[in-house]
């Protein structure tokens, strides 16, 4: 394909609202290849993308590989300190040059006809130059491909292929608040990735688990035994349960559209009517009060800190990759129309002990990755929906759950959000708004 | 001490067939209240520190295995069908002086069906026992399973490894 792909799709179509059916979105949407090619070129290639955190390369030299839709890249921190982001790719005959999923290195070399790359991203060595002639590559024309544009946030780092376009705070926008006050719960003010990262892949569409994260709805059959499993372990002592989730016929937990494709599930007001019972740092009762002591003093407020812990049960969807839930850090990885991998890093909360770092590890861990008690049954409902798409003798999926009671409400940073109750489908319906004012935008654009 | 190998492999042999056919009670019943089940992530990592598939204490083992024997664990509905190999086992006696400590080869076919959808999927590792005698039974107090390619992204696992 020597151009990008032209807009052949019409995403009007495939994603309607109207007053006779509400809201609407069209299954081929999970099982169009033409739809996954421009997906990765118009979010993945042209938007910000979540790469990984400062704290998985914290020393000079330090890399880990990563995708950036489908292109293998490298995330490093060069000999300089700067952070970077380049595709792994030789400038010779194109070439990974970097192999190891992680580690330090002040060069990338490539093993095929050995031209060497610093990590700094420059052409430092090529193997026989003089046989180039006259034909030598000019300095500075064969360095790595680097992304043009990176943004941080409190750590984390997104990148975007495109020279020009929307600025990354702008991007962010409403998920940044969200973001403060999960890292504000480290009181060291900062949380960590550096307990690793482990894989869970299904057979299905990227965008389910971009839906899922912040739909409540499916959490009383999907997890029912995971709920049980949590329940009947919940300390007797007084501990509130974390697994009561109220009155499901009038939650106090919302869903929150944020705008640009950023979603929440707002367990703030759930969390909040508990009271001193929840400290909801990932783990539970005495723990936890080490942390609220430890924020208060840097707050000067104990009142902030509680505030704090309150919101730390919530779910943050950062459009298109990148979500947080409890003691985690996870991203989407898109591999194949039919195919997805989702990564979680547990995210240990700096100046807290090791003692409750570990909780968090061993909480993140019950509920997630391969062998948790959550995630393998949602990649299974992942991929019976990737089944349901084969028929198209009804394409629609309907989207109108708390459709009816939308509002716009005051989140609890004071800012106007379109919020429903938690069991609706508000925060999908922003997605998929999102998604369709990206896709809609041709690529020549 | 002399190590009597006949049981001991007959102790692997039985687990692996428990594990494969589901049997969560028998398969419980063959930990001591030390238990401790540990599936670790990365080859050099500390449970304590670093993320693991899992790391259970003997709680953490019977609240897994509550979760693992209702039928609405949808990830394993219906259950896989498994058949493993359980091979180059070596025993030591454990430093302690009390029982051994075995290292062993696990190969795992697991094979899943979902209506039509049919999936066969090969899992592969190596296990760590420490096994003890109590009132004349062996028991584990410990496992380690390090899958292969625990390090990356795995399908869901939902069986007993």
């Amino acid at each position: 394909m020597l151009t990008p792909t032209k807009n052949y799709v019409d995403y009007e179509a495939l994603i309607q609202e109207d007053p006779e059916y509400g809201f609407r979105i069209n299954h081929h949407l999970y099982k169009d290849e033409e739809i996954f090619q421009q997906e990765m070129e118009r979010i993945f290639y042209k938007g910000w993308v979540y790469i990984g955190h400062e704290t998985e390369i914290p020393n000079d030299n330090d890399f880990v590989v990563r995708v950036m839709g489908q292109r293998p890249v490298i995330l490093a921190r060069g000999s300089d300190g700067e952070i970077r982001v380049f595709e792994n790719k030789c400038r010779h005959r194109g070439n990974t040059v970097c192999q190891e999923q992680r580690g330090n290195s002040k060069f990338f070399r490539c093993a095929y006809h050995g031209w060497m790359f610093s990590n700094e991203g420059k052409l430092a060595e090529i193997t026989h130059p003089n046989n180039y002639g006259d034909r030598l590559p000019a300095e500075g024309t064969m360095n790595l491909l680097e992304a043009p544009r990176l943004g941080t946030h409190r750590g984390f780092i997104f990148a975007s292929l495109a020279p020009e376009g929307q600025p990354f705070m702008e991007y962010l926008g409403r998920a940044a608040d969200y973001i403060d006050r999960y890292c504000d719960l480290a009181p060291g003010g900062e949380i960590s990735l550096a307990a690793g990262r482990h894989g869970i892949s299904y057979d299905g569409n990227w965008k389910m688990q971009l839906e899922n994260l912040t739909d409540a709805y499916h959490a009383e059959y999907t997890h029912a035994t995971a709920l049980a499993a949590f329940a009947a372990n919940s300390s007797p002592d007084g501990d509130a349960d974390f697994t009561d989730r109220g009155d499901l016929e009038n939650p106090l937990s919302t869903q929150r559209d944020l705008g640009g494709g950023h979603a929440v599930l707002d367990g703030f007001a759930l969390n909040r009517s508990m009271g001193d019972k929840l400290r909801f740092t990932g783990s539970t009762g005495t723990l936890s009060e080490e942390i609220v002591d430890k924020i208060a003093e840097r707050e000067g407020s104990r009142e902030k800190a509680i505030w704090l812990t309150h919101g730390g049960g919530s779910h943050i969807t950062v459009f298109p990759n990148l979500m947080i839930l409890w003691d985690a850090v996870r991203t989407i990885q898109p591999v194949s129309l039919h195919k997805a991998v989702i990564y979680y890093h547990p995210a240990q909360l700096k100046g807290a002990s090791q003692e409750i770092n570990t909780a968090r590890i061993m909480s993140h861990q019950t509920g997630f990755g391969p062998a948790g008690f959550l995630a393998p049954d949602d990649m299974e409902m992942f991929e019976r929906t990737q089944q349901g798409t084969i028929s198209d003798t009804d394409p629609w999926v309907y989207l109108n759950r708390g459709l009816s009671e939308q509002r716009i409400e005051q989140d609890d940073f004071g800012v106007d959000a379109i919020t429903s109750q938690n069991l609706g489908e508000t925060t999908q319906r922003g997605i998929w708004r999102h998604y369709k004012k990206l896709m809609s935008t041709s690529a020549d654009e | 001490m002399d190590i009597p190998r006949t049981e001991i492999e007959a102790f692997l042999y039985r687990e692996a067939r428990f594990m494969d056919q589901h049997k969560f009670v028998e398969w419980e019943a063959m930990w001591s209240d030390k238990g401790v089940y540990w599936m670790p992530c990365a080859a050099d990592s500390d449970p304590m520190t670093d993320v693991s598939i899992l790391y259970a204490d003997r709680a953490g083992i019977s609240t897994r295995l509550g979760r693992m024997k209702s039928r609405n664990m949808y990830v394993q509905d219906p259950r896989s069908i498994m058949s493993r190999i359980i091979g180059n086992i070596e025993i030591y006696p454990a430093e302690s002086g009390d029982g051994v400590v075995t290292y062993s080869a696990f190969n795992i076919t697991e094979f899943k069906r979902r209506g039509h959808v049919t999936k066969q999927i090969t899992w592969a590792g190596h296990s760590e026992h420490h096994l003890r005698q109590v009132d004349g039974e062996w028991l584990m107090d410990y496992k380690m399973a390090k899958l292969i390619n625990s390090d990356g992204e795995l399908p869901a696992v939902g069986f007993l490894v």
